[in-house]
């Protein structure tokens, strides 16, 4: 018992200066993607996430004089689209959870830079179609750029500049005869706020 | 510009470098699924034609008689139906009003064909427990099809066959796939479509034919109710 209380205070006290040097930022925006399926049946046919809404919590911590290391989750919501001879039809909702770890620095100025990797979870709201055997998690790497000014002492805004890519393919597609993944490339831009140390 | 992060970024770009895009099945094996016609307003017309719902009349409406556990059959088939397809081309949803529906099923025998020249039937039979048919009309001329379309399964044994129930289960989800625009019999016994369906799953075959189906041009609009 003793142990434990030693190594909850000392967990504590380890922490709590990190706690302190965290920088903590909230963000709302819009998410672009390219298809996540291209097929062809006499004529091409796409299907593509339409820009949708996000939020994105970060939080950083450093891990140097000028590098921070960084968590970053995304959630966006919005219509899935199958494109066909020019006509675009709205299919039913997509929902995704992108969580990476990455490492931050300073460009120039007021510019930072991120780059990171971590996973993409697809949340179709309904099991059909391509889903059918439910949302993949796919790894997913990604670059960024923020733009940071100060708003109030310890609050800053955030314009946020997102790209990320991975390869898509589900379960359904492979069982269907798809060979290989789709690449996808997401790009998103964002407002928000941010605590500093 | 840290060195962790130029290193991080290199990778990156090495990796999205090295590229992969999805591969299309070939959908090679589809079978014909076109409705020969033969005769319209103009009299003596040879045509085939091919007919999809359009995804303005969609979801499907389908009424289906409460009997012999004929819902549970239909409700079978509809989710093998909808599993087949990719993007949302085909729905259907079971409605009460059979006044609004787009197709009527029925635990009954078909009745005997009758005079109208433009009228079809595509009948199908696992002997010896249950037989099925779908009838459809297209109208005045090839290039409307009469809603509902009327499809009847019946048992020809009696209801405490041990097979019974697994006949009607195939025959609906047989049945139904005439009903979604597979207006002719696959001629492989391994698919759901052939003329004595035995297999319960849809085939390869099966989903191949009903993809290429509703992505090639339709000939024939739905009309009524």
């Amino acid at each position: 018992m003793r142990f434990h209380l030693t190594a909850l205070g000392l967990a504590l006290t380890l922490t709590q200066p990190l706690a302190a040097q965290g920088r903590y930022a909230l963000s709302l925006g819009g998410i672009w993607s390219t298809p996540i399926v291209t097929d062809h049946i006499f004529n091409d046919i796409d299907l593509q996430p339409a820009l949708a809404p996000v939020v994105t919590l970060n939080g950083s911590w450093p891990v140097s004089q000028k590098a921070r290391l960084g968590a970053e989750a995304s959630f966006a919501t919005g219509n899935l689209d199958t494109k066909e001879s020019g006509q675009s039809v709205d299919i039913g909702t997509l929902r995704s959870l992108t969580v990476t770890g990455g490492v931050e620095a300073p460009l120039a100025g007021k510019l930072w830079g991120r780059a990171g990797g971590g996973f993409i979870k697809y949340l179709p709201a309904e099991e059909e179609g391509v889903f059918q055997d439910g949302g993949p998690l796919r790894w997913v790497l990604g670059l960024g750029v923020d733009y940071r000014w100060q708003w109030k002492p310890r609050w800053q805004w955030v314009a946020g500049f997102r790209y990320d890519f991975h390869r898509f393919t589900t379960d359904e597609l492979a069982a269907q005869g798809f060979g290989g993944t789709q690449d996808v490339h997401r790009v998103m831009i964002s407002i928000g706020i941010a605590r500093t140390p | 510009m840290s060195r962790t992060f130029r290193v991080i970024c290199s990778v990156m770009a090495l990796l999205v470098g090295a590229c992969s895009d999805l591969a299309s099945p070939t959908r090679s094996n589809a079978y014909d699924w076109r409705l020969i016609v033969t005769f319209d307003s103009l009299g003596p017309q040879f045509d085939t034609l091919s007919f999809h719902w359009p995804r303005s009349r969609l979801p499907v409406r389908i009424w289906v008689e409460d009997a012999g556990g004929l819902p549970d059959d239909v409700g079978h088939g509809i989710d093998q139906w909808q599993g087949a397809f990719l993007y949302g081309e085909w729905d259907a949803t079971t409605t009460s009003d059979s006044n609004n529906a787009d197709v009527i099923v029925r635990l009954a025998p078909a009745p005997p064909p009758g005079p109208k020249p433009s009228a079809g039937r595509l009948g199908s039979m696992l002997l010896p427990q249950c037989e099925g048919a779908t009838d459809f009309d297209t109208v005045a001329t090839r290039f409307e099809l009469s809603v509902p379309l009327h499809v009847y399964v019946n048992p020809l044994v009696p209801s405490n066959d041990p097979d019974l129930a697994r006949c009607l289960r195939v025959t609906t989800a047989h049945e139904l796939g005439h009903s979604l625009g597979i207006f002719q019999h696959s001629p492989d016994v391994n698919d759901l479509m052939f003329s004595a369906p035995a297999v319960d799953p849809l085939s390869q075959r099966d989903i191949n034919t009903v993809q290429t189906l509703y992505h090639f041009p339709s000939d024939m609009v739905p009309v009524g109710p």
